[in-house]
């Protein structure tokens, strides 16, 4: 049998993703149309759009 | 100490994932007084290897025929090989994509070099060596990757980089290289070739992605989906549960057995959030999350969500967005 090649890469170490900056915030109340209208808001603010 | 680039085109355009990796590759080229180059396979590609050098390439090796008009695996690869040999470079980047992360593992195979896939972030270590992040078990753990040898090699995943500004004041200098197919390389040969694309933006080249899932109910239930992307000149995801219904080609698929994407805003209607899902998505920059679950695990990954009918939010959310952005 062949044996294997060594590897040409190593994992040095692991770790857990950076964690998200903010846990989910919920737009709450009002109509899906106001919904909708705070979170267009909120991302317009947020510079996500 | 140079850098050698996979420049991935498809009918003589570039994927801008290319110009993304070129543009970190112009930075740790600069950290290693070393140049940067190109490889551009296919045929009649001239016009890309020159814009290669104005996205920061010093050197592009060409191979350009009638054998590389489309993509072939072993082709490719034996010309990405030829690249290696001719560059003889200490760091190499092509795109974690199809039709090009296959040629990248065979060429790397082929030319004994260590390789990390799916690589999101990279740096050098003191001593002017690649270190490498990729995300592992679904994106549950992040690995660091070392490499040992001469040559290092990454597959990058889109948008890991941003996208430089060309300069086309920028000179350089395009080599052609020959290349001999022999083997398996010359001995397949496409007949024919039926693209997949479906003339809708890519998912993994948007800067948004409005996805929705088996909450759609069926292929109709993409109408408000695609409405709302079109006017956030975004596109189009699906989850595998959707493909697999067989209400949207699988090119949309976004996921594990998909595509991954990395959008500045992505909106998900109707997914619950299977890990499977949420392994090619939790990479975008904002999420936004629609289901009438509360419970459901793509909240988990949101920034903000609605708990609420996709059906009554997202017409909703294109008339806000319609609004607000004045279109």
């Amino acid at each position: 049998m062949t044996p294997c090649p060594p590897p040409k890469t190593k994992f040095s170490h692991s770790s857990k993703p950076p964690a998200a900056a903010s846990k989910v915030e919920f737009i709450q109340g009002g109509s899906p149309a106001e919904q909708a209208a705070a979170l267009v808001d909120k991302l317009i603010a947020d510079k996500a759009i | 100490m140079g850098i050698l680039v996979y420049v991935d085109q498809y009918e003589g355009v570039a994927k801008p994932v290319s110009w993304e990796m070129l543009g970190k590759a112009r930075e740790l080229a600069g950290r290693l007084d070393g140049q940067v180059a190109a490889v551009v396979i296919g045929q009649g590609v001239g016009e890309v290897a020159q814009q290669a050098i104005a996205y920061g390439a010093d050197k592009v090796f060409v191979v350009d025929g009638p054998d590389f008009a489309r993509y072939r695996n072993a082709a490719y690869a034996a010309a990405f090989k030829a690249a290696i040999d001719a560059a003889q470079p200490s760091i190499i980047f092509a795109p974690a994509v199809t039709g090009a992360r296959d040629v990248a593992a065979m060429a790397a195979a082929m030319a004994d070099i260590g390789m990390a896939a799916e690589v999101v972030s990279v740096d050098l270590d003191a001593d002017g060596n690649l270190v490498a992040e990729r995300p592992i078990f679904a994106g549950a753990i992040v690995a660091t990757v070392t490499f040992k040898g001469k040559a290092q090699m990454a597959t990058v995943r889109v948008r890991s980089f941003p996208m430089p500004e060309p300069d086309a004041s920028r000179t350089g200098k395009i080599t052609p290289l020959e290349v001999a197919l022999t083997g398996a390389a010359a001995a397949e040969e496409i007949i024919g070739f039926e693209s997949m694309e479906t003339g809708e933006l890519d998912v993994q080249n948007a800067g948004i992605v409005v996805a929705a899932g088996r909450g759609v109910k069926g292929p109709e239930g993409f109408d408000p989906i695609r409405s709302l992307a079109r006017v956030l000149g975004g596109a189009v995801g699906a989850s595998r549960a959707a493909v697999d219904a067989g209400w949207i080609p699988y090119v949309h698929q976004i996921g594990q057995t998909g595509k991954t994407v990395r959008p500045d805003l992505y909106i998900a209607a109707g997914i619950s959030g299977a890990i499977q899902h949420m392994a090619g998505m939790t990479g975008s920059k904002t999420i936004v999350a629609i289901n009438k679950d509360k419970d459901a695990p793509i909240f988990s990954v949101a920034r903000y969500g609605i708990v609420g009918d996709l059906f009554e939010v997202v017409p909703a959310l294109e008339k806000a967005f319609r609004e607000r952005l004045g279109k």
